[in-house]
């Protein structure tokens, strides 16, 4: 009976978090920048699911619901 | 005496409940305590028992000449309160508020001739307006808590008007979320953006939401007598005992 072949493990790659946490902290031995930086993500998840909240954390609007002054679509 | 405003960023946002139990919660942890409200809605006396028929306050007394210590009343816990009274029209509202321009330290002026044991904590329910009657309170509070609901709105005015009371030097001002439920998503992230962004002026004490709260106040109650197991009893005692270790530094700073 033919037997399945282990599956091969794949060789070990450091996933995108973890490559940004890289590059975000650089140092991995001052904890306290690593945990400044998670705080920080937390924050921008948590205002970027909320267009408003968003625009009021500065971090951007949404150009497609953006009003314009009325005067503006005068003819 | 050590004076609280409590101050709601919007409408609605609860500092009316917060003024009532943190008065009670205090003078349930033996503290010398009185509970102002100068609030027009003059909703205050409500968690407290009074009548819902009876009009006595300061306001009108004020108006009309008479003692306003006439109007202080007691709970049936024990809570000295004053509450704002029934005005019987705008036109006394706008003397009252005409009067309070002219005499802009009335209320810090007469809670220093009140004979009280020094130790006493007045929390004031605070009005967002009409200015003058906000003003009298900021002018003799220590301490600003600003009360701020899990939603959007509530969460750009508190952040914003923290960082107006910081930049005027004005007194040290904490918001205190309230009807928070980490079941909804909204809440949560309105929750991390405080913690993150405004660590500093923010209460480490969470009002958590209760449906005990509207339960207590149907019942001309607290949720110290009405349910004194629930959630709101329990987050209300932890917010007094912070108020007080607070206001303890605030001393240390004077």
């Amino acid at each position: 009976m033919a037997q399945h072949a282990p599956k091969q493990q794949a060789p070990y790659a450091a996933g995108n978090d973890v490559t940004s946490l890289f590059s975000h902290f650089g140092d991995y031995s001052r904890r306290a920048t690593y945990h400044e930086v998670v705080r920080q993500d937390a924050a921008i998840n948590a205002a970027c699911r909320w267009p408003l909240l968003a625009e009021i954390e500065g971090i951007g609007a949404d150009p497609a619901i953006a009003t314009i002054p009325a005067a503006a679509t005068a003819k | 005496m050590k004076v609280v405003a409590v101050l709601s960023a919007i409408g609605g946002a609860g500092a009316t409940t917060i003024a009532a139990h943190l008065a009670t919660a205090l003078h349930l942890q033996k503290r010398q305590t009185l509970a102002f409200d100068f609030c027009t809605e003059n909703l205050l006396r409500l968690h407290f028992g009074m009548s819902w028929n009876d009009n006595g306050g300061f306001a009108a007394d004020l108006l009309q000449g008479r003692d306003w210590h006439k109007s202080a009343y007691r709970s049936a816990t024990g809570v000295d309160f004053v509450p704002f009274g029934q005005l019987t029209s705008e036109e006394s509202l706008d003397r009252l508020t005409g009067w309070l321009k002219e005499h802009p330290g009335w209320f810090r002026n007469q809670l220093s001739a009140i004979q009280a044991p020094h130790d006493t904590i007045t929390i004031c329910d605070c009005p967002r307006m009409p200015a003058a009657l906000r003003e009298q309170v900021l002018a003799a509070a220590d301490l600003i808590l600003l009360v701020c609901s899990p939603d959007t709105v509530s969460y750009a005015s508190a952040t914003r008007i923290a960082a107006e009371v910081r930049m005027a030097h004005g007194p040290s001002t904490m918001i205190v979320l309230n009807g928070f439920d980490s079941s909804r998503r909204l809440d949560r992230d309105i929750s991390v953006l405080l913690r993150t962004q405004h660590k500093a002026s923010l209460s480490p004490v969470v009002v958590h939401r209760d449906e005990s709260l509207r339960e207590a106040l149907a019942c001309k109650q607290t949720v110290f007598d009405f349910a004194p197991s629930s959630q709101a009893a329990y987050d209300f005692s932890a917010l007094s005992t912070w108020t007080l270790a607070r206001l303890g530094q605030e001393e240390v700073h004077a």
